[in-house]
């Protein structure tokens, strides 16, 4: 029973780090590159 | 201080310093791929690919690098939790060791795959030789693999131009762990053995002491662990004592060695990362800035070892250097490493992120305590772990490039990348979620029953060993200080949060800023741009990294270390809880 709750933790905390990768694509500003790099 | 203590110092500086350009040479020929190998290694290689299922020529984006890169690490949390859960029913246990319990089975799976090696458990009394091998020293490669990889990930996204892709995560490790760790690690370990580092597959020995006493000797697969756990910056030992224990560290040059294989793969990848964007120079700034923080650091906490404890003399203990002692502050210490080397590895384990330790931390003065931790606090950029101190380094770099830009009213820019909001907003993502987890989850330790009960010391000492271990755990460090007692449901669960969040919940706005980075086109540069490769440059780098950890932690620090500080003058001991 606590394998599985260590189990669960584990996936628990996969799924966020897998959400955080969509949370940090989200949080770009889609109109800075690649043109802005122009001085 | 002694002036051999200082010339050791300085050998150890020279001999990093000289190993930088060869070593980081030949890293950025590993990763770029042009390598001249001979026909078994390209089989090798490729028959993993195969294997595998992986096409070496297709690159990346940052989003399937990062899922890449948590997949992979989510079978071996899970691979290394089974392990230690089986291992009475597995090979390679000699001394019948039974199943790891759940909460710190899962707290040493986080532990070695998130390269930390925080250790809850004592090797000797806890570990199959099967978990110690195929465990935890294959998740020190692995792990250490990632941190170079995601750092080469980073770096390209700096010198690349108008790119979608920032590499192939399967094809860095690959290559990562076959032509750099492996062989560095192979040779290292032999080093080891001829110093008395035990290896071996068999049982613990049954010993007569010359006294006619009885005693088991704990042995196995040391050197070959001892090998990765320093080069890796990993420092999970295979004795609870870790390098302190004479199987582990026999001599002062193997602690010497130690010592420079810590620092090794993290110093050479400066030079990497200059090559690879064009500019050795820039790597030399970069080096730069680590070793200032390095020196300032390392002679604090020397001085405060030698000058040894002014609570010793009242009782009449005598702590002046002599012919049979070294002496300053030898509670803790072992003899045949002395003052200065003692002094010089705990810098180094908590400047980098190794954790691996010759003496106890616990038992350090109370402002050398501050600058272990503080090393370890300002993300430990100050060499680092390999590739974990490099991308936590230009993390700083673009803060500072953007204050300096706020200052001097120009647009922020680095290596021809403009820095914009993009590259900030993750930067700062990256950076503050270190502290919130150390000070957040130091707090309610420091409140809670169940994180006092782990306390063998009441005041500013006690508040030192609950920050220090959220801040090497976040900081994917794993040296303990000691004198906590962390093996409870409590703290191996919320420590295994601080190593996940403190490992992943970086990685992933740095990969992200790499993906942003390798799409611009080339800024080029108006006149009156900062250079970046002077001692200008350097010291903006340098007050960046302090006043930004400094006002971080500081609240916290006055709160431990600093405390203790003022407490030992005046006389005032806290006695146990």
């Amino acid at each position: 029973m606590l394998d599985l709750a260590m189990l669960v933790l584990i996936g628990m905390a996969f799924a966020a780090a897998v959400g955080y990768v969509e949370f940090c694509g989200r949080m770009l500003d889609p109109g800075s590159s690649p043109a802005d790099n122009v001085p | 201080v002694t002036w051999h203590g200082w010339a050791q110092i300085a050998v150890f500086v020279a001999l990093i310093t000289a190993v930088v350009k060869p070593l980081g040479g030949y890293m950025a020929r590993v990763v770029e791929g042009r390598l001249h190998l001979p026909r078994p290694l390209r089989v090798l290689e490729n028959g993993i690919y195969r294997m595998a299922g992986v096409d070496p020529g297709e690159e990346q984006g940052w989003r399937t690098y990062a899922l890449a890169l948590l997949s992979f690490h989510l079978v071996g949390i899970v691979a290394l939790y089974a392990l230690q859960r089986l291992q009475r029913l597995l090979p390679l246990n000699p001394q019948g060791f039974g199943a790891v319990r759940p909460d710190l089975a899962l707290n040493t799976a986080v532990s070695f795959v998130t390269n930390t090696s925080w250790q809850s458990y004592a090797g000797e009394t806890t570990l199959s030789n099967l978990s110690q091998m195929a465990g935890i020293t294959v998740q020190s490669f692995l792990s250490c693999a990632t941190g170079v990889a995601v750092a080469v990930a980073l770096i390209r996204g700096f010198a690349r131009r108008t790119a979608q892709t920032i590499g192939n995560f399967w094809v860095d490790v690959t290559r990562i762990t076959l032509y750099v760790l492996l062989p560095v690690s192979a040779v290292a370990a032999l080093f080891l053995v001829w110093q008395g580092v035990p290896q071996t597959l068999g049982p613990f020995v049954d010993a007569t002491t010359l006294e006619g006493g009885r005693q088991i000797l704990a042995r196995g697969p040391v050197a070959s662990q001892e090998a990765i756990k320093l080069l890796s910056g990993d420092g999970g030992g295979f004795f609870n004592a870790n390098s302190a224990h004479p199987f582990e560290g026999p001599t002062p040059l193997s602690g010497f060695g130690e010592i420079v294989l810590i620092f090794l793969l993290g110093a050479a990848l400066t030079n990497t990362f200059g090559r690879m964007v064009g500019d050795q120079r820039q790597g030399w700034a970069l080096f730069a800035a680590m070793a200032v923080l390095f020196l300032a650091g390392l002679t604090v906490v020397y001085a405060q070892e030698a000058a040894g404890n002014p609570a010793f003399p009242p009782l009449g203990i005598e702590q002046a250097t002599g012919p049979n002692q070294a002496g300053g502050n030898m509670e803790g210490k072992e003899v045949r490493f002395g003052i200065a080397q003692s002094a010089l590895f705990a810098t180094v384990t908590t400047a980098s992120s190794d954790g691996a330790v010759d003496a106890m931390h616990d038992s350090f003065m109370p402002l050398s305590g501050l600058v272990l931790m503080a090393n370890m606090m300002l993300d430990e950029v100050i060499v680092g772990g390999p590739g974990s101190g490099l991308f936590g380094m230009l993390l700083f770099v673009i803060v500072a490039v953007f204050i300096a830009g706020l200052m001097i009213g120009r647009t922020p820019e680095y290596l021809g990348n403009k820095i914009t909001a993009n590259e900030v907003k993750m930067a700062m993502l990256a950076l503050l979620i270190v502290p919130a987890f150390i000070l957040g989850l130091s707090a309610a330790a420091a409140i809670l029953p169940v994180g006092l009960a782990g306390l063998n010391n009441a005041g500013p000492h006690g508040f030192s060993e609950i920050l220090y271990a959220y801040t090497s755990g976040a900081a994917t460090n794993g040296s303990a200080f000691a004198g906590l007692n962390a093996n409870t449901p409590f703290y191996n669960l919320t420590l295994a949060a601080a190593m996940f969040a403190g490992r992943f919940f970086v990685i992933v706005p740095i990969l992200c800023i790499a993906g942003t980075l390798a799409t611009k086109g080339r800024l080029v540069s108006a006149a009156g741009a900062m250079p970046t490769d002077g001692a200008q440059f350097v010291a903006l780098l340098v007050g960046t990294i302090v006043i930004v950890g400094g006002l971080t932690f500081l609240p916290a620090l006055a709160l431990g270390p600093i405390a203790e500080h003022f407490a030992m003058i005046q006389g005032n001991q806290y006695g146990t809880p």
